[in-house]
């Protein structure tokens, strides 16, 4: 007896190879991509390197995601190849098998499909895990290691997860086993659906959502405000793409065939009725398609955009290899401070092309064309950080020569801000009611550059960033009442020493960790190093980058495999209502033509529904961007097309497969 | 000219896996006149519905021609058999063949908007017709929502709401209780009154003995046919009754209601 439900479970996956060998790929890719976030995550050699923590901290939230998708992509095709099976389970059991006795098979399926691509997602995992980690030691400037030390953690947690997932697959189906009766599981093929009903209220729910959304997008000014609002808005975008996709479209297509001079035309009358059932089934799908590819594209253009900026960013902040920070308290001179710092780099065997000290202010500023006010604590991000220094400091590390007059201001905004004619400076306690002394006005000339300053990645949660340099030191000091109050701190601005080094990369960061070992000794308050902080931003950007690009490619795969299993669905029905609309007189190529056009629908829209979206956040999430580092905006629309390219082109390549497998199961019957 | 004209038909069916072929016709030749109402009977399984789609266009045959209404019909091109089909031909078909997303009215419909009639044009045809085959109340209703008589009725109300020139009906008797079929007898009759060509499959020899003449098919060949002249119904009833017995033998199982 165990033979024969061994064979008719056999028999079933070969038979059923349309819907199971689909089915097996999907779960073998969801296998897979988990077990490479899975060995990230873990991988002891890349948490070794500089930046791998961050990248792992990443990855693993990564695997929680993953984790979500997989159960619920899988659970519905699982859904999906037992609906296809119920007149087959149907018959068993008219043939006298007791339920239990289907469960079983049922069971040896399962079981099946859960061994196949358990072993074979491992596998690949495995070897592409592998690829991987050398990819992301490459990034990181990190020695490879070629050996092959496989990993356990992630094939146990995947052994377990999975076969979590199958075995709830499982219940839940031998549930629904349990609880029909014989004469529905006959009837579940062919049971007409129920006629799909106009609901205007939602559609119209769905259009206002939707509008909100896009309005809060478009009017969002500043970035925190931005920030704070981006969540409800892609909720409401979200539900509103929902209600617009399921009511909208059955509104719509009902409003259509209301329409009875429309309605009974050739083309339409075909069209509007498919549409019309592929729309019911297939709304949510759709929807939750445009959604994901938002997401895919919102997030990979922004990600791609951040790297981008933010690794160009690094290297152009930081011009100089080190910079010291120096707290007033510190008793030493300058002179002082640089033979400490000679001595220290002699000692590791770094080479010092120059060394110059450096002063500035800094402080927070509402600046608007004519007037820059300063205020004492920065309590509102609309605030900009406003940086004061003398033009002999700027020329000195950038290796200029500029000269301005005494009644001249250079200024650079790092956002490409234009501030044009004369500004004031004003110092006042309270922003409604400006009380401080106005300073005389300054003719403002625009610097092409920006200066050399550099503390840490640019990653200041403010409206903008703008430098004034001022003719020399002495005019820099005049300024200081309407700079700050007399704080102690501020009194004499603040003091670095900034290095510039020709040696390599080891050595340099030899001399930082000698620097950091003997603070106290050189009598700094801070330090930075050029090529610890880009490997730093890089780790953490480089992280995202890698994880955006590897989600999206799961979600795209994702999505096309939901297209290929809704069409498989649909094409089963169809091609029986196609065989009689031949019958009835419906050429070949009219045929044709119809399920060309709906299918081509059912396709773009998503796409096109994604690309809208994604255009109707931009500017939201342009305006986010910059708090984190700033970004292009040029740059963000290129990455952005970009993306759009990338997915379309896989879409469409999804899109022709998937019409020829639908094409080949409409025509397969006699037509 | 005569509407229909069948010289030597053979259709083999061979099945997929290339060994086991079933002759379903075997040399059929057969002459409709217009106007003419025919009935073909014959056991399960002798070719009756084989014919039928060949004669509609449905299938090709294996050997011999079909010529309708003058025209040869394996030398016409997929587009205008698709045209030809829906302006000209009725069909009945014996499992229904009505599509589940469309209610009753817009599967009666369909070859309509096909040819492209006007709506208003569609209401006025359908008024009638529904109204005779008792499906009026049904109109808004979808198949899987009506019984499997009522389904019949609506196919054969799609298939002569284009009034075609020849109607093609697979037992289209075949699941109505004998109200509705005498309802549907009396239509085929007042459509053959008004000129239109009808060949009817039936098992029962009540409908046969509507029609003008009866075929009989056995094993894929029209072996015998008789005329009604100018008897009655019920004398044409009883003639084919005879030949039935006598033809076909004790063993065949007609309805002799
Ligand atoms: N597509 C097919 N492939 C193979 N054999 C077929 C096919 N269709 C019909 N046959 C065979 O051809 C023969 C004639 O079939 P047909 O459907 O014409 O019978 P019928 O006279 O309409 O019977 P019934 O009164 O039961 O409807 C039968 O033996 C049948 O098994
Ligand atoms: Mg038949």
């Amino acid at each position: 007896m165990r033979n024969i439900y061994r064979s008719l479970a056999g028999n079933a996956l070969s038979k059923n190879k349309i819907v199971y060998v689909p089915y097996i790929i999907s779960a073998i890719m969801m296998i897979t991509i988990s077990h490479v976030i899975l060995a990230i995550s873990t991988d002891p050699v890349i948490g070794s390197i500089e930046g791998g923590d961050g990248l792992q901290m990443i990855m693993s939230i990564g695997i929680f995601v993953m984790y979500n998708i997989s159960f619920f992509f899988l659970f519905g095709v699982s859904r999906f190849v037992i609906k296809n099976r119920k007149k087959e389970l149907g018959l068993y059991s008219v043939l006298g098998m007791q339920k239990k006795h289907i469960i079983r098979v049922q069971f040896l399926e399962n079981l099946a499909v859960y061994l196949i691509s358990v072993a074979s997602g491992t596998v690949i995992g495995i070897v592409l895990s592998k690829v991987i980690q050398l990819g992301v030691l490459k990034i990181y400037h990190a020695e490879a290691d070629f050996g092959w030390s496989i990993m356990v953690t992630p094939i146990f947690a995947n052994v377990i997860a999975f076969g979590a997932f199958f075995m709830v697959f499982f219940i839940i189906n031998s549930i629904g086993i349990l609880l029909s009766n014989t004469l529905e599981y006959m009837k579940e093929e062919g049971k007409g659906e129920k006629r799909p009903k106009s609901n205007w209220i939602l559609a119209i729910a769905g259009v206002l959502l939707l509008s909100f959304g896009y309005y809060l997008s478009f009017r969002s000014q500043s970035a925190t405000k931005a920030l704070n609002l981006f969540f409800f808005a892609v909720m409401l975008v979200i539900f509103g793409t929902m209600a617009l996709f399921t009511a909208g479209s059955i509104t719509l297509l009902n409003a259509l065939k209301k329409n009875k001079k429309y309605y009974y035309k050739t083309g339409h009358f075909i069209s509007v009725s498919g549409m019309l059932y592929r729309m019911k089934r297939n709304a949510l799908t759709l929807a939750t398609i445009s959604i994901f590819a938002t997401m895919v594209l919102v997030t990979l253009s922004s990600v791609m955009t951040l790297y981008n900026t933010v690794s160009t960013l690094a290297k152009q902040w930081y011009r100089v290899d080190f910079h010291l920070v120096y707290d007033h308290e510190d008793p030493q001179t300058d002179e002082e401070r640089m033979a400490k710092l000679s001595a220290g780099a002699e000692k590791v065997g770094m080479e010092i092309s120059n060394m110059f000290p450096y002063t500035y202010y800094n402080a927070y500023a509402y600046v608007t064309d004519g007037l820059c006010m300063c205020y004492p604590n920065y309590t509102s991000f609309d605030a900009c950080e406003v940086f004061y220094m003398s033009m002999d400091a700027y020329n000195q590390a950038n290796g200029t020569d500029i000269e301005l007059a005494e009644n001249e201001v250079g200024v650079y905004s790092l956002e490409g801000k234009v501030l044009s004619g004369e500004i004031c400076f004003q110092y006042s306690n309270a922003v409604a009611e400006p009380e401080g002394e106005l300073s005389a006005p300054y003719k403002i000339v625009a610097l092409d550059d920006a200066p050399t300053l550099s503390y840490g990645a640019s990653i200041s949660l403010t409206n903008g960033t703008y430098f004034f340099v001022f003719k020399n030191y002495e005019q820099l000091a005049a300024m200081r009442p309407y700079i700050c109050e007399s704080i102690k701190e501020y009194d004499d601005g603040r003091h670095f020493i900034l290095i510039n080094s020709p040696s390599d990369r080891q050595t340099q960061l030899a001399f930082y960790k000698d620097l950091n070992n003997n603070q106290e000794e050189y009598g700094y308050t801070f330090a930075y190093s050029r090529i610890q902080d880009i490997d730093e931003v890089i780790g953490i950007y480089g992280g995202l980058f890698f994880l955006g690009i590897f989600l999206s490619a799961a979600f795209l795969t994702i999505t096309i495999l939901n297209m290929y299993f809704s069409q498989l669905q649909q094409g089963y029905e169809d091609s029986k209502r196609f065989a009689i609309m031949r019958k009835v007189g419906l050429t070949r190529k009219e045929i044709k033509k119809s399920i060309n056009s709906q299918i081509v629908i059912v396709f773009l829209l998503p796409l096109l529904v994604a690309v809208i979206h994604t255009m109707a956040a931009y500017p939201m999430v342009n305006r986010i961007l910059r708090l984190f580092g700033g970004c292009e905006p040029r740059a963000f629309l290129l990455i952005l097309a970009l993306c759009i390219a990338v997915f379309a082109v896989g879409y469409t390549i999804a899109y022709f497969f998937t019409r020829r497998t639908y094409l080949r199961l409409v025509s397969g019957t006699k037509m | 000219m005569s509407m229909l004209e069948v010289k030597n038909l053979k259709k083999i069916y061979t099945t997929r896996f290339g060994g086991n072929k079933v002759v379903a016709l075997q040399n059929v030749n057969l002459t409709v006149e217009k106007g003419e109402y025919v009935a073909i009977m014959g056991e399960s399984g002798s070719g009756k519905t084989t014919l039928l789609n060949i004669l509609a266009t449905l299938d090709k045959p294996t050997e011999g021609e079909v010529v309708l209404d003058g025209r040869k019909m394996n030398a016409i091109k997929d587009k205008e058999l698709a045209k030809f089909r829906r302006e000209r031909l009725g069909f009945v078909f014996q499992e229904f063949n009505l599509l589940d997303n469309f209610s009753v009215r817009d599967n009666i419909y369909l070859p309509l908007v096909l040819t492209g009639v006007p709506h208003q044009q569609m209401q006025e045809r359908l008024k009638p017709i529904a109204e005779k085959l008792g499906i009026s109340e049904l109109l808004e209703k979808f198949p899987y929502e009506i019984s499997g008589g009522q389904k019949q009725r609506v196919a054969v109300a799609r298939a002569i709401i284009t009034n075609p020139e020849m109607v093609l009906a697979d037992e289209p008797t075949g699941a109505l209780d004998s109200r509705s079929t005498d309802e549907l007898l009396e239509q085929f009759a007042n459509i053959n009154k008004d000129g239109q060509t009808i060949l009817m499959v039936t098992h029962s020899v009540k409908a046969a003995s509507t029609a003008g003449r009866v075929l009989f098919i056995k094993d894929g060949i029209v072996y015998h046919q008789i005329y009604r002249g100018n008897e009655t119904n019920s004398e044409f009833y009883r003639r084919i009754s005879d030949s039935l017995t006598a033809l076909m033998g004790d063993g065949f199982n007609s309805v002799k209601d």
